[in-house]
Order: structure tokens, then C-alpha cells, then sequence
């Protein structure tokens, strides 16, 4: 017989770590972000780089190559840029990417959600219908499908983006000021004459913050996997933009000679993400662990 | 009954309107569509029959009508690339999809109901942290470079796959693997969470007070009731799969739809990008329904509910 007692008074359904292990989740992924921050600001001003140009007699270095005393200490790729240099620059593309693309589907989703949420009926079905139509395109399709039809480059890639994820932002402010619109505090506001624009800024607005600031978080991690991949397939960076994506397919046609071209900006790109993801369920756990995010 | 005609009636307001924002989206084109349709090589007489073709010329209110006209029809125009009409283009790389997508689900859920047990039952033990780690990788890795690596792993250390193309079973282990884990990282999760919840119901307590083994229970009791919720975001998080899929056909060179997307855009060739795109609409929708009348049937709860 196998022992299946699972002590439910002590266990969470969510997993719900110690104190401890939570701080340090929180604390850890924090640092790491950072410190990927400071890289993509001040990375490019301390670590010499030039992207565009190439050197073919430093083709396809091992790291830790040096030639005529400049060190290569990731290697080269096969048009013999340095490899730690297109990485440096890679996560300026990155978290640039993901930055504005997060803040301008916010702002757009923020505003909708609000609107949508406090007005109610008709305007409410007809926006969140659309949303559902916009859903029926799974993202990233319809993230290809209009770089496809508007070619490829970082600002398409950005508006492109920014289009597929204003539903996610608008659902759950939505979903907020639903809850927050039957507040008594807000009947009051209404009684005593406020506009309904003044009633949305400054009593309406504030109870979508912290759940806004969770699904940011999450998918800013979603947004630079998007950006990553897209460029991988052709269709983000062009070539003097070293995006971690565009790097990684560069080096898949001398995978098996070169393996560190493809492997290395992969191993940036997985650390960032996974860090953005722990962050952001810690940061669930703390200010909203009732959120829903599957739908 | 009447469920089912609301959920279908939503389902058919929904791919309408995901076909008119992409006929919307491929209006969009800078410039002239009949250029960008025509191809990069084609001498203006060529654009002038493919303006005609299209209907460019007309209003545009004109051109929507026809264009749903055709899709009713079920043309979605000619490839210029490879001859042929786009849906049958479409239709001869669904097999390898479908299959690569098939498994990689599959492997997911059969995969996640041991994981997430083992995680649930030793909960809060280095047992459930590595379970509950793999499971974030899962979710997060990037699917491009993860293939990648596997075919530098499994394919050139330890020479145990092919690392890429399509013909043998052993083709499919590397792509199936990499393609289910987003997947199963999800699931592992949700059989982790709903088994603790439900342990704690009380149906449970009254199973063990009847003195029934922790296997009856488990298998018989808990088991049930975790179905509904894994059926239900399997179901849901089949658009990432697809997604997925674009990407894995890439990197493991494997002849399906998602490598005729990328073909077509890089060669422009726009029919096929619009037939590929509404199949995968299309597809993502009726899972959605089927998964919505599925929850249903399975949970009379939620009939009552959307009344």
C-alpha cells in the first residue's frame, strides 16, 4: 500500500515557500536583473565593441582566444565578431525590446481595462469580444504575421509586440476595477459630482497598480522569449542589431564546429528570463496570490 | 443543448472577426499589396493581373466582401512559389504537424500526472523543489536554444538521435521533447496545486473514514476530479503549442506547417502566410470549443453557471 496522506493543513495549494527561500528567490532573481540592467546600460561605455564591422582572420575563435594581443574571451563568430561584445549589446536590444513594448501595451491595456471595466455594458462586451477575437490568433503568430507584412527591424518588432499584448493588461485591470467600482467610497465620489474621469483617476485607477505591476512583470520575461525567438526566425533584428536571438541563429549553420556561437547568448537569454520569472511569481505570492493568469 | 449554441454561436462571431482583423493586418502592407503579391521579380504587367486578380481596384468594402467569399469557398488564393493552391500547400505539411504537436501534447499529459503526484505527496522536500524547478525551466527556457542544445547533446556527444530532418521515429524523440515542455511545466504545476486542494475536500475524509486504501482514493476519488482542470488548460494552452511548433520545425529541419510559414514570408509569398495563419485561428478556436463542451459535459456546474 502507498502512503498518500498529504497534510493539508499545512500545505498551501500554492506553493507558498518558507521565508526564507522566498526572500532569497526574491532577492536572487532582483540581483540578477539588475546586474543585467546595469549591462545593457553601461556594458557598451566600459567594453569596446563595434558590431558592424568584421574581421575575417579572427573567424571562429574558441573562448578564451587571443590574436595580435586582443582577447576574445567568449570567442568569435564566423564573421569573427567578438562574441562577449555582441552578448553585451545583445541585452541592450533585449530589455530595450521588452521595455517598451511591456510600457506601451500597459499604458494602451491600462486605459482600455479601466474604461471597459467602469462604463460596463455594451462598451464593455464589444471590448472584451474583441479581445477574444485577438486571442483567437495565438500571439506570436500574429506577432509574425504583421512583422511579415510591415518587414522585419527593432521599432516594427516593438508596435508589433506592444499589438499582441494589450489584451493581457486590459483583462485584468478590468477585472479590478470591476471589484473596486462597487466600493461604497466610490458611490460617494459619484454622489458628491465628480466626473467619471475624475472618479477613474484618482479612485478607480490606484486598485489596478499592483495587479498590473505583476503581469508586467511576467511579461516582460514572455516579451524578451518573443523577441528572442523572432529574431532567431528572420524576422526581428536585422543584422547590425546583435539581438541574443539573431546571435544564436548566426551560429547554427557551424553548430557542430562552433558550438559556443549559439550556446553562450542562449545561456544570457535563459538566466534573464528565468530570473524575470521567479521574480515575477514571487512578486505574485506578495501582492496578489488570488491573480489568475491562465486566462 | 442550448450551451452548446451559445458556445458555437461564440465560436463563429470569433473567427469572423479574427478573419476580418487579418484581412485588416494584410491591408496594412506599405505601398502596393499587388507588388508585394506579385513578388519581388514580377514585370508590371504581371502587377496589373495580379491587381485584377485581387480585386485591388475595387473599393475596399468590395474586396472584404469577396475575400470572405472566398474563404466560404475555401480559396485562399494561389502560391506563387511553389504552384498549387495555398490550402493544398497548407494541407500537405499538416501530417508532419500534427503529429509532432500530438505527441508533444501527449507526452505532456502523461508526463505531468506522475510529476505532479510525486511533487504533491512529498510536498515542501527536495522531491517537490527539483519538480518544481524543472517545471520553471520548462516554462521558461527558450524552445529555439533548448533544441539547439539538445542536438548538440543527444545528436553529436552522445550520437543517440538524429539531430535533425524527418523519416524514422527517432526523428520525433528531440522535437516531441523540446516542443512539451512549456506544456508539461504548466500542467506538472496544476496537478501539483489540484491535488493538494482536493485532498483537503471533504469526500476525501469520507473515503479514508470508510477505511479505502490511499490507491482507491487517489486513483479513484482525486483522480476524477483533477481531469476536468488539466483537460481544460491543456486545451487552452494549445495556441502556445502551435506557436511552439513554428519554431521547433525550424530548428530540427522537420517538414511541417510551421516551416512553410517561414518559408513563405521569406520568400513573400503572402497566400500561403494568410492560409497558414487562418488555419492556425481556425484550429485554436475549435479546440476552444471543443474544450469549452467538454468542460461542460464533464462539470454540469458550468452549463448551470453560463445560463
Amino acid at each position: 500500500m502507498i502512503d498518500t496522506t498529504i497534510d493539508t493543513a499545512t500545505v498551501p495549494s500554492r506553493p507558498r515557500r518558507g521565508g526564507r527561500v522566498a526572500h532569497l528567490r526574491l532577492y536572487l532573481s532582483a540581483g540578477i536583473i539588475a546586474m543585467f540592467v546595469l549591462v545593457a546600460v553601461l556594458g557598451p561605455v566600459f567594453y569596446e565593441f563595434d558590431p558592424v564591422t568584421t574581421d575575417v582572420a579572427a573567424r571562429l575563435l574558441p573562448p578564451l582566444s587571443s590574436v595580435d594581443g586582443t582577447s576574445y574571451p567568449l570567442g568569435t563568430d564566423p564573421l569573427g565578431r567578438d562574441l562577449l561584445g555582441q552578448i553585451i549589446y545583445g541585452a541592450r536590444i533585449s530589455l530595450g525590446v521588452a521595455a517598451g513594448t511591456v510600457l506601451g501595451g500597459l499604458v494602451v491595456g491600462a486605459v482600455i481595462g479601466i474604461i471597459s471595466g467602469y462604463f460596463g455594458g455594451r462598451l464593455d462586451s464589444f471590448i472584451m469580444r474583441l479581445a477574444d477575437i485577438q486571442l483567437a490568433v495565438p500571439p506570436i503568430l500574429l506577432a509574425i504575421l504583421m512583422v511579415a507584412v510591415l518587414g522585419p527591424g527593432i521599432q516594427t518588432l516593438i508596435v508589433a509586440l506592444a499589438i499582441t499584448r494589450w489584451v493581457f493588461f486590459a483583462r485584468v485591470s478590468r477585472s479590478s476595477v470591476l471589484v473596486a467600482r462597487e466600493r461604497p467610497f466610490v458611490e460617494a465620489a459619484r454622489v458628491s459630482g465628480l466626473s467619471h474621469r475624475q472618479i477613474m483617476m484618482s479612485h478607480i485607477a490606484r486598485f489596478t497598480v499592483s495587479p498590473l505591476l505583476v503581469v508586467a512583470t511576467m511579461q516582460i520575461g514572455l516579451v524578451i522569449l518573443a523577441e528572442a525567438a523572432l529574431s532567431f526566425l528572420g524576422l526581428g533584428a536585422s543584422a547590425q542589431e546583435p539581438s541574443w536571438g539573431l546571435i544564436i541563429a548566426n551560429g547554427r549553420g557551424v553548430l557542430l564546429e562552433a558550438w559556443w556561437i549559439s550556446t553562450l547568448p542562449g545561456v544570457a537569454l535563459s538566466l534573464l528570463v528565468v530570473s524575470v520569472a521567479v521574480f515575477g511569481d514571487e512578486l505574485r505570492d506578495r501582492l496578489q496570490p488570488d491573480l489568475r493568469l491562465d486566462d | 443543448m442550448q450551451y452548446v449554441i451559445r458556445r458555437l454561436g461564440h465560436a463563429v462571431v470569433v473567427i469572423f472577426g479574427a478573419v476580418s482583423l487579418m484581412f485588416v493586418i494584410l491591408r496594412l502592407v506599405p505601398g502596393d499589396p499587388a507588388i508585394v503579391y506579385a513578388g519581388p521579380s514580377a514585370t508590371p504587367e504581371q502587377i496589373d493581373v495580379v491587381r485584377g486578380e485581387l480585386g485591388l481596384d475595387q473599393p475596399l468594402y468590395v474586396q472584404y466582401v469577396s475575400f470572405l467569399g472566398d474563404l466560404v469557398r475555401g480559396d485562399l488564393g494561389e502560391s506563387l512559389r511553389l504552384g498549387g493552391s495555398a490550402v493544398s500547400a497548407v494541407a500537405d505539411r499538416l501530417p508532419a504537424t500534427g503529429l509532432l504537436a500530438l505527441s508533444a501534447m501527449g507526452l505532456a499529459v502523461l508526463l505531468s500526472f506522475p510529476l505532479g503526484i510525486a511533487a504533491a505527496r512529498r510536498a515542501r522536500t527536495a522531491v517537490d523543489y527539483s519538480i518544481s524547478t524543472f517545471s520553471l525551466l520548462g516554462q521558461s527556457l527558450p524552445n529555439f536554444w533548448l533544441g539547439l542544445v539538445a542536438i548538440l547533446v543527444f545528436s553529436r556527444a552522445l550520437g543517440l538521435t538524429p539531430s535533425s530532418g524527418w523519416g524514422t521515429w527517432q526523428h520525433l524523440i528531440l522535437p516531441a521533447i523540446v516542443l512539451s515542455l512549456p506544456l508539461l511545466g504548466v500542467l506538472v504545476r496544476l496537478v501539483r496545486a489540484g491535488l493538494i486542494e482536493v485532498m483537503g475536500e471533504p469526500y476525501i475524509l469520507t473515503a479514508r473514514s470508510k477505511g479505502l486504501t490511499g490507491r482507491v482514493i487517489l486513483y479513484r476519488h482525486a483522480m476524477k476530479n483533477m481531469l476536468i482542470p488539466v483537460i481544460t488548460v491543456a486545451g487552452l494552452q494549445l495556441g502556445q503549442l502551435l506557436s511552439g511548433t513554428v519554431i521547433v520545425e525550424v530548428v530540427f529541419a522537420w517538414p511541417g506547417v510551421g516551416r512553410l510559414l517561414i518559408d513563405a514570408i521569406s520568400n513573400r509569398d503572402f497566400a500561403v502566410v494568410q492560409a497558414v495563419v487562418m488555419l492556425a485561428a481556425f484550429t485554436f478556436v475549435m479546440l476552444n470549443l471543443i474544450v469549452d463542451l467538454l468542460y461542460g459535459y464533464l462539470d454540469p456546474r458550468v452549463r448551470l453557471e453560463a445560463k
